[in-house]
């Protein structure tokens, strides 16, 4: 069966709206990170994220006749298609970074997989992506490095960050609709299931590598995140553990149910309606306005 | 040979043109007085990312978000130089900022505003960088070196900022009755600050100009801001609201209305529109981001 | 906290040369930091990395044509922006027409009509 034209632009809208939200969630930081080469280089990977949003609205837009901004700017809150992990507010720089490691090993696994795709022109664009990829990778484990074998109170603040997020996480894997028609004809060369494997079980090895293992085991809900000076991970009733993940034959995988899903179908946390008011107010208050 | 011998072979170097490097011997006073200006213009950088930073999440178009992240990114950048040439001067970063955060230094008044439109976006990135831009050429003669080399790589980048600005003022000027607003209204509450930011009327014995780290008097500056960039406003259409500027051919300068230099140092004093809360801010994200710096230096950072 | 000299080289055939510095805590943040810091803006095809008092130059791998991005940065370039002078004749020419200029006095070399 021939994916619809729908499912061509979930699946270029999933992989666009990722990046512009995360994109635009990055810069933010932008005047603000802690340490000040640090803001350059994290306003670099913000810049590259919303980038290639751009670029990937410029090829699903003469699907839908509508033009960059229109997409990245003029849709209603239900028609953006990012994983519920793009849109959490940067929180601290230990959920942060967090986030940023866990989504660029992620994408990178996605895009990987996309350079077989059969929509030539999307195969062709993300192996220029990944090009620019490299450089995220590389900063991410740079810093989980330096803080998983750092000071306690760096170790923790990874931890902790890596918790808030890991469960939504792996719901970027979380199956597209028509699913299975994207893959039959090739355009999404593998499914969604077999890149969470692949991911879950890179990540679960590194972070045993670094005894941060736990993090897989439990986690905790953005909005009860608990900094703790101490060394020692609370246990406090709100931390439970990740839907679907269980360690099989030595190797970290996935079963059954996702936390954080939804957002492939369109359906967002509550940050999402004052991260969209504040992403579109102007573009919305002046329609057709030139900037 | 005395302190005061050296000090003055020092002083006779500069007024004949020569330049200082790092590494040089140097007066006391010359040190400080770098250190300080350095240290100013860097904590201004950083500061300056704030106004126009708050934009960045409400950007109206892709290309914009984008360039205004990379302009914002850039100013970080200047602060980045700046502080290293500083740091080299005697003190470090982390006390540099510490210091500024804490309210004990001092940063441009400009950035103690708060950027209220997009209007203002396009004014703050056309004519205050404009203004910065007339400032910073003139410190490419300045007498320290590792300033000069950072200023060499400052301007270009300003230029491109400057031309980003002049993009998105005539966008709005040519825009729809609206965004012209957004633009003129900018204007009139932009432009007294805009003729703070040069200064009050040069002291008799400028040490910064004594010792070669300025090398012109902040009339003539604001006389340069005004032969740039007044012309083109009003091309533009655009007023100013100061009913006295108008060139003085006679006089071969621009008249202009002194604005209220209580105002000036009210706000550089720290009592600026935004200023508290974004030190507060500042300080928030310094403190408890402490475990950022304990991780980088390997160990407990003291309380 | 270390200081660290970086140095890049314009072209492949040049020397390397101090470009500025930064503050990282080892060789590894240094290189990642260093990049975007210094290099951002396409100033170099590869770049280098000395901590201060060290004898060794710690050289960035990536390729020249990654350093500097590469998809389209030309909202952050100057050819991007060389219409701009251009623009500003033709509005003020529209808004002379329209009869919005302000006519007040001006110095010599600004008193052509556009």
């Amino acid at each position: 069966m021939t994916p619809s034209d729908d499912a061509r632009v979930t699946l270029l809208l999933s992989l666009a709206d990722d990046e512009l939200i995360l994109g635009h969630r990055h810069s933010e930081w932008t005047g603000w990170a802690p340490h000040i080469e640090e803001d350059l280089a994290f306003s670099s990977i913000a810049q590259d994220e919303m980038a290639h949003a751009r670029l990937l609205y410029n090829l699903v837009g003469p699907i839908l006749g509508r033009d960059e901004d229109s997409l990245a700017f003029g849709r209603q809150p239900e028609e953006y298609l990012n994983a519920l992990l793009c849109e959490r507010p940067n929180l601290d720089w230990g959920y942060s970074i967090a986030r940023q490691y866990l989504y660029d090993t992620a994408d990178a696994v996605r895009l990987e997989a996309l350079t077989s795709s059969t929509w030539k022109e999307l195969a062709d664009l993300v192996e220029v992506l990944r090009l620019e990829e490299t450089y995220h990778l590389d900063h991410a484990r740079v810093w989980f490095q330096r803080l998983a074998e750092g000071p306690v109170t760096g170790r923790q603040r990874l931890a902790d960050g890596l918790s808030t997020g890991i469960g939504e996480a792996v719901a970027i894997f979380e199956p597209l609709p028509e699913e299975e028609a994207l893959v039959s004809d090739g355009l999404l060369p593998r499914q969604n299931e077999d890149l969470l494997a692949d991911w879950l079980g890179a990540v679960g090895e590194e972070l045993e590598r670094v005894s941060l293992d736990f993090v897989l085991e439990r986690h905790r809900s953005v909005g009860e995140m608990v900094p703790t000076g101490s060394g020692e991970v609370e246990e406090v009733g709100q931390a439970f553990n990740v839907p679907g993940l269980v360690k099989r034959d030595g190797r970290w995988t996935h079963e059954g149910g996702f936390a954080g899903a939804g957002g492939r179908r369109g359906r967002h946390s509550p940050d999402f309606q004052a991260l969209w008011e504040e992403m579109t107010g102007l573009f919305r208050a002046h329609p057709g306005a030139r900037w | 040979m005395t302190y005061q011998d050296r000090s003055s072979e020092f002083k006779a170097r500069i007024d004949a043109g020569e330049k200082i490097e790092a590494a040089d011997w140097m007066p006391d006073e010359y040190r400080l007085a770098a250190l300080k200006f350095i240290e100013m213009h860097a904590n201004s950088e950083v500061m300056g990312a704030l106004p126009e930073g708050t934009w960045i999440p409400r950007a109206p178009s892709l290309k914009r978000k984008l360039s205004l992240t990379a302009k914002v990114q850039d100013e970080v950048g200047h602060g980045q130089i700046l502080y290293r040439v500083a740091e080299d001067l005697g003190k470090s970063r982390e006390q540099m900022f510490d210091d500024l955060v804490n309210g004990r230094t001092k940063f441009h008044n400009v950035f103690h505003y708060p950027a209220e439109t997009w209007g203002d976006v396009a004014y703050i990135g056309w004519l205050i960088d404009g203004a910065a831009l007339v400032n910073q050429k003139a410190l490419l003669d300045a007498s320290y070196m590792p300033y000069v080399r950072a200023m060499r790589r400052i301007c270009p980048e300003e230029s491109l900022h400057l031309r980003h600005g002049e993009e998105l003022v005539l966008e709005l000027v040519s825009g729809t009755p609206a965004q012209r607003e957004l633009f003129q209204d900018a204007v009139n509450r932009w432009w007294q600050p805009t003729m703070h930011f040069f200064g009050p009327p040069s002291k008799k014995k400028d040490m910064l100009i004594h010792w070669g780290i300025k090398t012109r008097t902040n009339e003539s500056l604001r006389q340069e801001f005004f032969s740039t960039y007044v012309p083109k406003l009003w091309d533009l259409g655009i007023s100013v609201p100061d009913p006295a500027l108008a060139w003085n051919d006679g006089k071969g300068e621009w008249d202009w209305s002194e604005p209220d230099w209580d105002e000036f140092w009210k706000v550089v004093g720290g009592n600026g529109p935004m200023t508290q809360i974004r030190l507060a801010q500042r300080k928030t994200v310094w403190d408890t981001h402490a475990w950022v710096r304990e991780a980088f230096a390997g160990i407990p950072e003291a309380a | 906290m270390p200081v660290w000299d970086v140095f890049g080289k314009r072209t492949p055939g040049d020397e390397f040369v101090l470009v500025g510095g930064i503050k990282a805590p080892d060789t590894e943040m240094a290189l990642v930091l260093a990049r975007e810091t210094h290099f951002r803006h396409k100033e170099g095809v590869a770049y280098g990395v000395r901590r201060r008092g060290e004898e060794e130059l710690h050289v960035g791998s990536y390729d020249p044509d990654l350093i500097g991005g590469v998809t389209d940065r030309s909202y952050r370039r100057q050819e991007a922006y060389a219409g701009v002078g251009g623009k500003l004749k033709r509005v003020a020419r529209q808004m002379a027409e329209q009869g919005l200029r302000i006519d007040r006095p001006r110095p010599p070399q600004h008193r052509s009509q556009a």
